[in-house]
């Protein structure tokens, strides 16, 4: 367990966004390093520290994308929100979806914020920005320790 | 009426007596000789009648029958004056026999369905309708059955008819209730799927441009803005066809909305526009209640006002009216530029979806606005339509019912 680290855990499929959010990252000169997982297993078993993920260090945010391979964003979500200590990790929900019924299911789900995915990238990067500002500058951390 | 009736109950009276006397002497063929006039009326008017008639006493006792019923039960003149009332009850329908004569004596009159018995033992159902006479102090009945075999029958088809119907209407129901769950899951993939690839174009050819600017050259960057615009183009389109089919699928259940709050939410949404455009927008306060839904008339209303401000000559300042009329039971919301105008030609046109008359470089847009205030209105039980002549400017309207109706 590693306390006041930096990393910022972004739960994305899709390798585009991937590579653009990384790059808003860049553009915007945000230092935090970003853990990338895949599908919403991976998340559970780097979040949970299991096999491979024994020696990760718990981030300070949580990106989550919704529609993600074997599980998805609202099954993690509820999952962490179980969890002793866990579930208080700040998480925004980072998705192309505009439905209320994914909006309300996240925040039924305990989300702390929920954003769309911008079509451009110049709205992206603006997005990263205020993201930077309040999640990681202004916004005061909770004490988190393994469960 | 009132002589007529008195008259045929002592007919009737005198019918018995001598009914009696004849079952007693057994001398029934002499009885017709000893008929006065007014009395054979009667007893011909009681045998030729086109339903089955019975006299019986409370005890079940039959007094006499007409023809009809002998032939309707399957027995001869002889015979019938030996049978009980309750010989002629299907033997399971006694006690509803039973029920039926208590009523009667107690209501002096009673109609009832039941299930009869002839000679040869086959039942049917019939109705009966009875009323009691008083006869030398004493009540007798006097009744018509009606076969009613039929009537069941048709009831009993039109029974197995609805339920076939309702079988049906729930299963279309399913099917539709089907179709709608896929609609929704294609909407949703539309927007989180068909949305990602154009992500990747609009940042990726953002990207080109940032980062390689200098090894493009003029006709380069051109073609990489190009993607960059039409990757947002696109965008747009969607969320509007979103917007459109989430109209198609959710259910409004109209209350009453205040035209002016919503105008004036409108008026926020727009305001950037507005100023832009430095558009001259003047509204006849107070604009009355209508029955709708509110989020739906915000939708439909900054449609037809973002038209308003944007279908003007190049250059031209926007004006627009909006004013309300209240006809008795409906409201018909007017909102009017001195724009463009629309020909005659076009009025029904503009209204179906993708449907545009002006090219994207002079007037941007997807063709959606108009079909999502069709729609919005179809769904609020309401219409909408346009007076325009080009040139001149248009007048759009919306007509829903006022607040209460
Ligand atoms: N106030 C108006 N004056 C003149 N023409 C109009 C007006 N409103 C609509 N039209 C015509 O009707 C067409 C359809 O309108 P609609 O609002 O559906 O689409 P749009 O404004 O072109 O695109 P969108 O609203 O989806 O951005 C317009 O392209 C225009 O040609
Ligand atoms: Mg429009």
């Amino acid at each position: 367990m590693t306390q006041n680290n930096h990393t910022v855990l972004l739960v994305e499929d899709d390798h585009n966004d991937v590579l653009l959010i990384k790059r808003a990252f860049q553009k915007v000169k945000i230092a935090n390093p970003i853990i990338v997982l895949n599908d919403g297993e991976q998340a559970i078993s780097y979040l949970a520290g299991r096999e491979p993920y024994i020696e990760r260090p718990l981030p300070v945010l949580i990106l989550l994308d919704l529609k993600l391979p074997r599980k998805s964003g609202h099954e993690v979500l509820e999952w962490l929100r179980q969890q002793q200590t866990l579930k208080r990790l700040p998480v925004v929900v980072l998705t192309a979806s505009s439905e209320s019924s994914d909006i309300n299911r996240a925040y039924d789900l305990g989300a702390n914020s929920y954003l769309v995915k911008p079509v451009t990238f110049g709205a992206l990067v603006e997005m990263v920005k205020t993201l930077n500002l309040y999640w990681m500058i202004l916004n005061k951390r909770a004490e988190v320790t393994n469960d | 009426m009132k002589d007529e009736e008195k008259s045929k109950e002592q007919i009737l009276k005198e019918l018995i007596d001598l009914r009696r006397t004849v079952v007693a002497d057994g001398a029934g063929d002499q009885l017709k000789r000893e008929h006065s006039t007014a009395e054979e009326k009667y007893y011909n008017l009681f045998q030729s009648a086109n339903d089955a008639i019975f006299i019986q006493d409370l005890n079940g006792t039959i007094i006499d029958v007409n023809n009809k019923l002998l032939a309707l039960f399957g027995y001869d003149r002889s015979e019938i004056m030996s049978v009980r009332m309750a010989d002629l009850v299907n033997a399971a329908e006694e006690s509803k026999y039973r029920t039926a004569l208590e009523s009667l004596v107690k209501d002096g009159a009673t109609v009832f369905e039941i299930l009869l018995r002839r000679k040869n033992g086959e039942s049917f159902p019939a109705e009966v309708s009875a009323s009691t006479f008083p006869v030398n102090g004493e009540k007798v009945v006097q009744g018509t059955v009606r076969n009613i075999s039929e009537r069941k029958r048709a009831e009993e088809e039109f029974r197995k008819y609805r339920k076939h119907l309702e079988a049906f209407v729930a299963q279309r129901t399913d099917q539709l209730e089907a179709a709608n769950k896929e609609l929704e899951s294609f909407a949703y993939s539309v927007s989180h799927d068909l949305r990602a690839p154009l992500r990747a174009m609009e940042g990726f050819a953002s990207a080109l441009l940032e980062d390689y600017a200098e090894k493009l050259d003029e006709t380069g960057r051109d073609y990489a803005n190009r993607v960059v615009s039409a990757a947002q183009h696109m965008d747009i389109l969607i969320q509007d066809l979103l917007a459109y089919s989430r109209l198609s699928r959710s259910a409004l259940k109209p209350n009453a909305v205040s035209l002016d709050s919503v105008l004036g939410e409108v008026m926020h949404q727009l305001s950037s526009d507005i100023q832009k455009r430095d558009a001259q927008i003047r509204v006849e306060r107070p604009l009355p209640e209508v029955m709708g839904d509110h989020a739906t008339l915000v939708q439909v209303l900054s449609n037809l006002l973002s038209n308003a401000i944007k279908f003007v000559e190049p250059g031209v300042k926007p004006k627009v009216n909006i004013r309300a009329e209240t006809l008795s039971n409906k409201v018909r919301l007017w909102v009017e530029d001195a724009g463009i105008g629309i020909p005659p030609e076009y009025h029904a046109r503009i209204f179906r979806i993708f449907e545009r008359l002006q090219g994207m470089e002079s007037y941007p847009g997807t063709g959606v606005g108009l079909a999502i205030v069709k729609k919005g209105l179809e769904r609020m039980g309401g219409i909408a339509g346009v007076d325009s002549v080009p040139g001149k400017g248009s007048k759009f309207w919306v007509e829903l019912r006022a607040k209460g109706f």
